[in-house]
């Protein structure tokens, strides 16, 4: 059977990834696609349990390495669980956040080092590498005052400060910059239809190339 | 002045446990104060069993708990401790995760490294040694009498394995050797003799 297709949703805190990724799915569906739909950290109730931990106000001081091991613990269990068995079945897995999550957060954001998360994931990840990462590009200032006026409740993460924020953006572009064949930068200032119109662009682009590549 | 760093290690049925609190008992009585210390620690081990049973937990996803379990023990007990002049006495460290985790041998080396991160370099390792059979019969007799459950690993075929898997790790490692068939009180005596 022919290899799924796997995406994920990046971006900083209010870019809007939770509505853009729920517009996708149902864009896939309309074109007949079978799709899985999941988040990071979460997708299994292992990963379910790690996000309540690293999510909980009250544990504001859990430590950044702990929380990268819980992370990848969670991450190791969704790729073994769902990932990797979906992508084999032809699926194509839309995922809210992924290893790249880690990399600007723990690795920009908490100061850890790219290279010291990207290695300290490396068996979490066990070869499952997106075809396609969406980034939704919204400066943290705006994010931020998105997150506020929305109905949501504020969590552990929203309380990091606001350089904490504005290193995790840059990381998001570095990345970006260093991976061009697999990122797209999207511009979620925008309107939610807008970002959405721009996000099915890059989509169908994306997989009308994968189907030329394996039918050649 | 530092304390002191003391691992036991070896397969179950070994007597390390018994031997970790005569030990801080002695210790005690010399007006030295020692932690024990469990790894993994008792609560993850008691999750990561249930998880095996009921959510099917990926091997993996075990490893990094233990990486999480072992950072914060170092983090939170076992450096602190150190630094105030206190003795740890660990029972296991990283070491036992290159004996029971990893599939392949990239997976072993790959935990290794994320280990040697954080994990202290031990004063004194004691390898306790004894044949998988003699364990085997301990266990069981432990079973008998509380009612303990069998470990994953605690079958003679596993033990056999284990044991195997230990001495060649151990091989590049300094280490002392205790003859885990001795009673008691002659393996006491032996880990106080070798304190220095």
């Amino acid at each position: 059977m022919k290899r799924g297709f796997f995406i994920i949703f990046e971006g900083g805190e209010g870019a809007g990834k939770s509505i853009q990724v729920e517009i996708l799915v149902s864009h896939l569906h309309e074109e007949g696609y079978s799709v899985v739909v999941t988040r990071e950290p979460g997708g299994t109730r292992i990963g379910e349990q790690i996000r309540a931990i690293t999510h909980n106000q009250e544990n504001v001081d859990l430590d950044a390495v702990a929380e990268a091991y819980l992370m990848a613990a969670a991450r190791a269990q969704h790729v073994a669980q769902l990932i990797e068995p979906a992508i084999e079945a032809g699926k194509i897995v839309v995922c809210d956040r992924y290893v790249d999550s880690s990399i600007a957060y723990q690795g920009f954001g908490r100061k850890l080092g790219v290279d010291t998360i990207r290695s300290l994931n490396a068996l979490a990840v066990n070869g499952a590498v997106p075809d396609l990462t969406v980034l939704l590009d919204v400066p943290p200032e705006v994010g931020l005052k998105r997150r506020a006026k929305s109905r949501k409740g504020v969590d552990r993460l929203d309380m990091q400060q606001k350089d904490f924020y504005t290193r995790v953006y840059q990381g998001y572009l570095a990345l970006a910059k260093e991976h061009p064949n697999r990122y797209v930068v999207i511009d979620a200032s925008q309107a939610i239809e807008a970002v959405a119109q721009d996000v099915w662009r890059s989509v169908k682009h994306a997989l009308l190339i994968a189907n030329e590549s394996t039918n050649v | 002045m530092q304390g002191k760093l003391i691992v036991f290690e070896g397969i179950s049925g070994t007597g390390k446990e018994t031997q970790a609190r005569l030990l801080h008992r002695y210790l005690l009585r010399r007006g030295i104060k020692s932690h024990v210390v469990f790894h993994p620690s008792p609560e993850l081990k008691e999750v990561l069993s249930q998880w095996r049973k009921t959510r099917k937990i990926d091997h993996v996803s075990e490893s990094y708990f233990l990486l999480a379990d072992r950072y914060n023990r170092v983090v939170q007990v076992i450096k602190p401790a150190i630094k105030r002049g206190e003795w740890v006495i660990c029972l296991r460290n990283s070491l036992s995760a290159l004996v029971y985790q990893g599939k392949t041998k990239d997976e072993r080396a790959w935990i290794a490294r994320e280990f040697a991160r954080f994990e202290p370099e031990a004063d004194l390792l004691f390898f306790f040694d004894i044949t998988p059979e003699a364990a085997m019969a301990r266990i069981m007799k432990r079973h008998k009498e509380t009612g303990e459950a069998l470990g994953k690993f605690e079958t003679l075929g596993h033990l056999a394995q284990k044991r195997v898997a230990y001495q060649t790790v151990l091989k590049s490692m300094t280490h002392i050797r205790i003859d885990a068939r001795q009673s008691i009180e002659d393996i006491h005596n032996r880990i106080i003799a070798s304190l220095g």
